[in-house]
């Protein structure tokens, strides 16, 4: 607060001085703002003033634009006594008194930063990746790598950090990139959390860990308010590696320095291989300076290798010191070779430098980890002597993997194995530490597959001597925290919730007295993981997929005798206090399920009891209290099935909080799911800050009120006829309230508009990024009018177009964009009632076929589709006809042969036929057969016709198959497998529940798999994936959706599953990309406008690409360049970057608009671009604007857009849509530069040749002028003048028509001349034609004047180059 | 010729060169881009003139403009040269082509000056297609001297120093009488010879003098010396149409000697504009053949790949389209083979003028 203080004591406003002073609190705004300054770009004087500026011309632009108003906006920058005086103005619509809080104090009006503080102590570990290799850093260590300077800030952590983030919607957990490190002072209290399983961590009080709502929804449980028993949402699953590592190289694990002096050897490099090292320098030199001798060495990439050892030993043999190998970071060229080693003796021990990670390889390392030690020059593990087989393993991997004997050393109560091998005795010393307390996981085992992480964890609890204990729990002891850190993580990274515990003093550990032990377990099922361990009982469902009864607390009818329940239906009854165990909970369920669908219940006691509960009324039908009970347990029921599970909290105990505290900012996975995960123990979620956010003019208004003490002045006239109003502003930094006042009433020329004032402390230290701010929004603004004034610099940007930036429509969502998350939301706003009103009215591009579409598309998924089959034909022995009469009764014999004549009829007619279609024809043909012959064709008698039909249509369900399977597999399969597929596949119809042989795409593949499986079985035939997937396709397509009526939006709300699908159906339906009108592009005229009015260039070029979709966020990309003229040739060229109309200014280099425009070979382009690829250098300005309704930035600084393939692709089209056109005109250029050195050289010869001519003839003089016009293809201007007229001839010799302006200056008055225009300026008249010449051709100009006159030809729009005047 | 003679024919070279000059100063002033045509030097123009049984050059031209820098250079050297040839007749002087090329070192337009000596040399062809003068009546003089004759020929050349009466064996040394630049001023007196016998080698030319085959023969040896140069086809044109006396060319046996014989009896590309004025086309080939190889079982060298090119080259040259060259160039294709003049000493000394010349001489039906 020291900056703060000081600002007070030099003076200001007295009232606002005390206020502040009172304002010291924690929690006020002035504290945060404070500590935030950075983050809001408050931090220094200089970028103050860039910041303050940058919001309010935003600001004055949303405000002009808004209102159709074309900007003119003045800014000015002058000192005040020891201040600065900003101020900003606008001629905008001018706001009331009521509105200036919301405009200049909208953002601290709100509450959106108290959320910031929240902070971690500086070691908790928290679990990141870099490179693919997963870390455990203290967060203390990782922020003060990034922040520098002393004391609190925020600095931007690279993109190849990451750390598992989980996503509050589906509690998928996945590696998010983290973008800042933030560390501040704190007076808040600490707290340490602990939860069961012996996790913790320590945070400050408002920092936030997760819990799980009743309704099933993520919140946010502040530490401070946490007690013991809430329950806390953990990760369960950590993500694993999206790429595996099968094998080690041992030498990348091995120190160069570990091998001086050490006769380590790689052998069976190939003599190709080796003969590089010879392909550099050689250099001369004494080996030591006391040596006599000088040697020849070869340099290789700085590496000397002595040439006598090189050609008489390495390149004979093939090998290379170790050292040498290292120091020449040739590893990987290694990774087929072999470590040699020798020991003394003589006899050679090898290693592979590539070792698999195959189960022996993680055995020999379990086992080191856990009873190993290494020398240099052997390992030694050391049993209990009973463990007899454990041994001869040990020997049995260590021979496999070094080829070396192994000696077993009998001890008096233990056993060591020693296995030889020096280089695998360094690897292990290096990997897995070599004191027990060192011990540790090697890192490359976090990026083995699944598999291999299961093998090395049963290795290590082998090793450690445990096996399922009774009570089938593991336990693995160690005095190492970070070995237990990262075994619970392993353990995680398996689905597995480990138990952590710390031992004082553990027993058994002889020489480890007075330390502290780590003990690693798991219980129950989890023990059988990798097959290794056996269970000796029955084991009941883990705890931690087991959820918190108290959540249930809302809706609960009675005692729950557990505080624990599974998250099934029953287990939530449970928890409700409904039954008293599991079974009974059961019986509960399929009571109220029965009672949910509208039956009357009745079970004695249970009933009973549920009407106690008031569950069930006094008529047995289900209560209020029973729906809110259902709706609850449907929300919770499989909460665990995600990577997060929830763990209770043990116990939470005050702290004493240190000097600084930290954060990391991590946006997650859609960019509001802030957390990441802390491994103290075992891993643990967190949330954690938001990174750096605009924060609008507010700020700027606070900043200037605590540097300066001086309120914000803000003058506003809402009209002409109005009196300008002047209020000042003060924000209230206890309640962060804004506080107006009316100063007085004033005069202002402005007809309207708004200004504001402000006083602050700052300097001119960022002078460069100001100009650069205003002068990039001029560009980008063309329709804007800008003035800037600064004690050095006064620039004014005029206008360049009177064209205001098309009005953006609001859009709705794009059906392609929605997530199931915001889809459900939607679905229970929505007034609709039926789906396809809702998709019409909430979505945009959906009208009523798109809905069609979805809605069929919907069906088949909801509620499968019906099989067709070939109706029987006439002929066949299955007769509809037939069928239909025999099931037809009481009808009379005529009506009934009617009836089933027009049934079979109808149905013959059809290809093929499904069930639905079969219900449509016997109900129109009983209406027919009704009506004709004044009989009732009842619903069972309709019922058994369709019955009979349906028989009918479906006797052959094999031979209708037959074809379908024949012609979806290839022509090698069996005729009798085919057959027999046909066949079985027909069974799977005829014994499925549905009798209309209605299935969904899913119920198909398995009924096509299960056939398949049987076909193989019984006819020796394979099926292939590919041959199922085509035979179902093949059926589903012979399949039609049925008319059952959508379930409306209601219900889908209810059933999310069905909301799934829903989802699924509208993402699978092609739909319209979304409308453009929502974005705002500048266009490609006023870019090149932009950049033509603010840079003074030879050329411009512009491109707007069409617009196009990125996850349902339509957006444009926009390009222009400006080329030549006065942009500086030296360095690189300028990049302009812009987001939806506003300038970036900071973070080039993390900006994907940037790494395009490296990745552009410009040479093609005609610029220069040393090496081929960067930054193009030379006179260029090169600019690239995204408009879209969603621009992804890198982080919540929106200071650069993020890498959005779709995004670049479109950014780099609208560049060499621009650069296309600069090599035009770069071609053109070169071209007139040819024609211009052409010109120059006959200039001179031509005359010579003429001069010579004249002399060699003897004859007149020549004028040449023609005859050089012609050469040049140029256009030729000659004039006569006569008594009568001036004839102007103009002769075009070029190929190509030429069109500009002649103007001829007359120092007469020619009066009116046809087809020009005259016009007189200080006694000359300018006499101007549009001319246009065809190639080849020549044309005239006639008009008279005085013949005294003088006269200038001046020509416009053609190079003059291409001109020759002869007038 | 008389003196007069000579005038009025430098007084015409003269008119040639400033009607040139007048083409461009007329196309200037009437704002044209001045420029000229001339006939295309290359293989694949020129044409076989049934009249005068030489290839002469055909219609392809090109055109030379100002229009680029290029051209507008040629042009321009072009009228400098035309101009200093043109003062170069009016003073009687005469120069080498040489001295041309140095000369232009001193004028004053350094894109009028001369880049090498094949520009300055191809430029006075040029100018001699253009407009129909020759090099010879430019005044213009190669740098090398002429070839030698040897043999009963009695002749007057007006020499720088008055006329001289020369007898081709009797006043002459072991070398020959050297033959002019020009030798439009040479006057035939007297002949004894039977025919004449062009030799490319000058070691060929020195065994048959130092054998005695011009007296034994009554043969007028000359000495080709390579391609040969333009005055020793012009004599050798004028011995034969002048004084009616058979050609034979004896080279040696390979390709580059087949274009010897070809400049000597049909003209060469290079001056087949002035191939009515130098090509002999009754010349005859004596050899050596490729059938000479074989029949005389020579010794001989592999053909390089240059030569086989060169042959192959010559089947398509339009001068070699007759049947005994296609069957001689295609069986030497075949034995791959060449042989010099000189092979024939393997036989022993005299028998190229004993054995080899008489017979080849005679089957040729020209002793």
């Amino acid at each position: 607060m020291t900056a703060k203080q000081s600002t007070l004591d030099t003076g200001g406003g007295e009232t606002v001085a005390d206020e502040l002073a009172e304002s010291q609190r924690s929690i006020s705004i002035a504290e945060f703002f404070e500590k935030n300054k950075q983050m809001l770009g408050f931090d220094s004087g200089g970028k103050a003033l860039v910041t303050a500026v940058k919001e309010a011309v935003d600001n004055a632009l949303d405000a002009t634009e808004e209102a159709g108003i074309l900007p003119d906006i003045y800014v000015s920058i002058e000192e005040a006594g020891d201040y600065y005086r900003l101020v900003v103005e606008d001629n905008g619509p001018g706001i009331t008194k009521e509105q200036v809080p919301k405009v200049f104090g909208k953002l601290l009006y709100g509450s959106r930063f108290h959320a910031r503080e929240q902070s971690l102590t500086p070691d908790q570990r928290i679990l990141v990746r870099r490179d693919g290799s997963v870390e455990f850093i203290p967060i203390g260590v990782l922020c003060d790598a990034y922040l520098t300077a002393d004391g609190g800030g925020t600095a931007p952590i690279p993109d190849d950090i990451e750390a598992p983030c989980f996503d509050r919607e589906s509690h998928e957990l996945t590696w998010e990139p983290v973008t800042h490190a933030i560390r501040h002072r704190t007076d808040e209290q600490t707290y340490e959390v602990t939860t069961e399983r012996g996790r913790s961590v320590e945070v400050t009080g408002n920092h936030s860990l997760f819990g799980v709502s009743p309704t099933g929804e993520t919140t946010e449980l502040k530490a401070g308010e946490l007690t013991p028993g809430d329950a806390v949402l953990t990760p369960r699953q950590l993500p694993r590696p999206a790429e595996t590592v099968d094998s080690v190289n041992l030498l990348e694990h091995i120190h160069p320095e570990q091998l001086d002096e050490r006769r380590i050897y790689v052998y069976g490099f190939e003599t190709e291989t080796l003969s590089q090292l010879r392909s550099e320098e050689t250099v001369r030199r004494k080996p030591s300076p006391e040596s006599d001798r000088r040697r020849t060495y070869y340099v290789h990439d700085g590496v000397e290798i002595l040439r006598d050892s090189f050609e008489q030993n390495y390149i004979q043999k093939g090998y290379l010191p170790a050292e040498t190998v290292r120091e020449l970071g040739w590893e990987a060229k290694a990774s087929d070779c072999e470590l040699k080693t020798y020991r003394i003796g003589g006899e050679a021990t090898t290693v592979p430098v590539t070792v698999p990670l195959n189960e022996q390889f993680l055995q020999l390392l379990g086992y080191y980890i856990s009873e190993g030690h290494a020398g240099a020059r052997q390992i030694g593990l050391t049993f209990g002597s009973h463990e007899t087989e454990l041994i001869q393993r040990t020997e049995h991997t260590i021979e496999t993997v070094s080829g070396s004997a192994t000696t077993v050393a009998h001890e008096r109560n233990s056993t060591r194995v020693k296995g030889f091998g020096s280089p695998l005795a360094l690897f292990l010393q290096n990997v897995c530490g070599d004191s027990a307390a060192t011990k540790r996981v090697p890192g490359f085992v976090f990026e083995m597959d699944e598999t291999r992480q299961q093998q090395f964890i049963a290795a290590l609890y082998e090793g450690d001597g445990s096996d399922a204990y009774p009570g089938n729990e593991l336990s693995h002891t160690t005095t190492s925290q970070t070995l237990a850190r990262q075994l619970s993580t392993l353990w995680s990274m398996q689905g597995v919730v480990a138990s952590s515990d710390a031992v004082e003093n553990p027993d058994g550990y002889a020489g480890e007295r007075g330390k502290t032990a780590y003990r690693t377990k798991v219980y129950g099922e989890d023990v059988r993981l990798a097959d290794v361990f056996e269970t000796d009982t029955e084991t009941n469902s883990q705890q931690y997929k087991r959820i918190p009864t108290s959540l249930l607390d809302e809706v609960r009818v009675g005692e729950s005798p557990t505080n624990r329940v599974p998250d099934t239906i029953p287990g939530l009854l449970l928890a409700a206090g409904v039954g008293s165990g599991l079974g009974h909970a059961a019986v509960y369920q399929s009571l109220i399920e029965d009672a949910l669908d509208g039956e009357y219940v009745e079970k004695p006691r249970y009933v009973h009891n549920l009407i106690e509960w008031e569950l069930l009324d006094d008529n047995h039908q289900p209560t209020a209290t029973l729906r809110r009970l259902w709706e609850t347990i449907q929300e919770l029921q499989g909460l665990t099935e995600t990577d997060m599970c929830l763990l209770e909290v043990t116990a939470v105990e005050e702290t004493t909080p240190p000097e600084y505290v930290y954060d990391i900012s991590v946006p997650g996975p859609n960019g509001t799911d802030e957390n990441f995960v802390v491994v103290n123990e075992g891993p643990l979620a967190v949330k954690n800050s938001r990174g750096q956010q605009g924060i609008g003019i507010s700020a700027a208004v606070l900043y200037s009120q605590l540097t300066s003490g001086k309120p914000a002045r803000i003058t506003s006239k809402t009209g002409s006829g109005q009196t300008a109003q002047q209020f000042e502003l003060t924000i209230d930094t206890d309640s962060n309230e804004p506080d107006v006042e009316l100063a007085e009433e004033t005069t202002w020329e402005r007809p309207h508009g708004t200004r504001i004032e402000l006083e602050m402390e700052a300097n001119m230290r960022a002078r460069t990024q100001l100009h650069d701010y205003i002068k990039y929004t001029a560009v980008v603004n063309p329709h804007a009018r800008l003035e800037f004034t600064e004690p050095k610099a006064h620039e004014k940007y005029e206008r360049a177009t009177d064209q205001l930036p098309a009005k953006t429509k609001e859009i709705r969502p794009h059906p392609h964009g929605v997530e199931l998350g915001t889809l459900l939301k939607m679905l229970a706003a929505t007034e609709s009632y039926s789906l396809s009103g809702f998709m019409q009215e909430e979505f945009t591009r959906v009208g009523t076929k798109t809905a069609t579409s979805v809605l069929d598309a919907f069906r088949d998924r909801h509620f499968g589709r019906e099989m067709t089959w070939r109706p029987p034909s006439a002929t066949e022995e299955a007769d509809v006809a037939a069928e239909v009469r025999e099931a037809t009764s009481n009808k009379g014999a005529e009506a009934t042969e009617a009836f089933a004549t027009t049934i079979a009829e109808t149905i013959r007619e059809r290809d093929r036929i499904a069930y639905h279609e079969i219900v449509s024809v016997v109900a129109d043909a009983a209406d027919e057969a009704g009506e004709t012959f004044s009989k009732t064709f009842g619903e069972a008698v309709r019922e058994n016709a369709v019955a009979a039909a349906w028989y009918a249509c479906t006797r052959e369900r094999t031979a209708n198959l037959y074809p379908i399977v024949d012609g979806a597999t290839t022509k090698r399969k069996d005729d009798a497998a085919v057959e027999g597929l046909a066949r079985r596949l027909a069974e799977k119809f005829a014994d499925a529940d549905d009798t209309r042989d209605r299935a969904s795409y899913a119920v198909l593949e398995e009924y096509v798999g299960r056939a398949a499986d049987m076909t193989e079985e019984h006819d020796d035939e394979t099926f292939g994936e590919t041959a199922r997937e085509n035979v179902v396709d093949a059926v589903w397509e012979t399949m039609v959706t049925v008319p059952d009526d959508p379930p409306k939006v209601s219900a889908v709300v209810e059933d999310r599953d069905a909301a799934a699908q829903f989802l699924e159906a509208m993402r699978e339906t092609d739909i319209l990309s979304p409308p453009t009108d929502c974005l705002a592009p500048i266009t490609a005229e006023l870019v090149e406008k932009g950049l033509r009015k603010e840079y003074d260039a030879d050329f411009y070029a512009a491109a707007t690409r069409d617009a196009e979709v990125h996850r349902g966020d339509p957006f444009v990309v926009e390009a222009g360049i400006a080329y030549g003229g006065d942009v500086p040739a030296e360095g690189n060229a300028e990049v302009l970057r812009f987001a939806n109309r506003v300038p970036l200014v900071y973070r080039l280099g993390a900006c994907s608009t940037t790494g395009v425009v490296k990745r552009i070979n410009w040479r093609n382009y005609g610029l220069d671009q040393p090496g081929g690829s960067g930054m193009p250098n030379g006179p260029a300005v090169i600019m690239i604007h995204v408009a879209s309704t969603n621009v992804p930035f890198t982080s919540e600084s929106k200071d650069a857009v993020a890498n959005v393939p779709e995004i670049e692709d479109e950014i780099e089209l609208a560049l060499r849509e621009a650069a296309r056109e600069l090599k035009s005109h770069l071609n053109e250029q070169r071209s007139l530069e040819k024609r211009r050195r052409k010109q120059n050289v006959l200039v001179d010869i031509l005359p010579e040749m003429a001069r010579k001519l004249s002399e060699v003839t003897g004859r007149e003089p020549l004028n040449i002028d023609d005859s050089l016009a012609r050469i040049m293809n140029n256009v030729l201007v000659e004039r006569t003048v006569t008594e009568e007229a001036v004839e102007l001839t103009v002769q075009n010799h070029g190929s190509s028509s030429a069109a500009f302006e002649l103007t001829d200056i007359v120092s007469e008055d020619p009066g009116d001349v046809d087809d020009a225009t005259v016009v007189e300026m200080d006694g000359e008249w300018f006499v101007k034609w549009s001319v246009d010449v065809a190639g080849g051709e020549e044309t005239s100009i006639t008009y008279q004047v005085s013949h005294d006159a003088a006269f200038d030809i001046s020509i416009e729009g053609v190079e003059t180059e291409k001109v020759t005047v002869n007038a | 010729m008389s003196q007069t003679d000579h005038d009025i024919q430098d007084e015409k070279a003269r008119e040639r060169l400033i009607e040139l000059a007048e083409k461009f100063y007329d196309q200037f002033e009437g704002g044209d881009v001045p420029s000229m045509e001339i006939p295309t030097r290359t293989k694949t123009n020129i044409v076989f003139d049934e009249e005068s049984g030489v290839w002469v050059l055909g219609d392809r031209t090109s055109t030379r403009s100002a229009n680029s820098v290029r051209g507008a250079k040629k042009l321009l050297k072009s009228i400098y040269t035309t101009e200093f040839l043109e003062r170069q007749l009016e003073e009687n002087r005469s120069s080498t082509l040489r001295e041309l090329y140095y000369l232009s070192e001193s004028w004053d337009n350094e894109h009028a000056q001369f880049d090498n000596q094949d520009e300055s040399n191809q430029l006075i062809e040029d100018l001699e297609l253009v407009s129909g003068v020759t090099r010879e009546d430019f005044h213009m003089r190669p740098e090398e001297s002429g070839a030698k004759v040897m043999g009963p020929l009695h002749i007057r050349e007006q020499t720088n120093r008055g006329d001289r009466d020369i007898h081709c064996q009797d006043d002459v040394g072991q070398g020959g009488y050297q033959i002019p630049n020009n030798p439009d001023t040479i006057e035939f007196l007297d002949c004894d010879a039977e025919f004449i016998l062009c030799v490319e080698t000058g070691g060929m030319r020195d065994r048959l003098v130092e054998n005695g085959f011009d007296d034994d023969y009554d043969c007028l040896v000359v000495h080709l010396g390579g391609q040969p140069a333009r005055a020793t086809r012009r004599l050798t044109k004028r011995l034969h149409d002048e004084l009616g006396l058979p050609v034979a060319v004896f080279t040696d046996g390979d390709p580059w000697s087949y274009r010897i014989y070809g400049s000597v009896a049909y003209g060469s590309i290079k001056s087949a504009h002035l191939s009515e004025y130098l090509a002999t086309p009754e010349a005859q080939f004596v050899g050596i053949r490729p059938q000479d190889i074989t029949e005389y079982d020579l010794p001989s060298d592999p053909l390089a790949d240059s030569d086989t090119n060169a042959l192959e080259s010559e089947l398509e040259d339009p001068r070699f389209q007759t049947d005994f060259w296609e069957e001689q160039i295609q069986h030497q294709l075949d034995i791959g083979k060449k042989s010099e003049q000189q092979a024939l000493a393997a036989r022993g000394l005299d028998f190229v003028t004993d054995e080899y010349l008489p017979t080849r001489l005679d089957e040729m039906g020209i002793l």
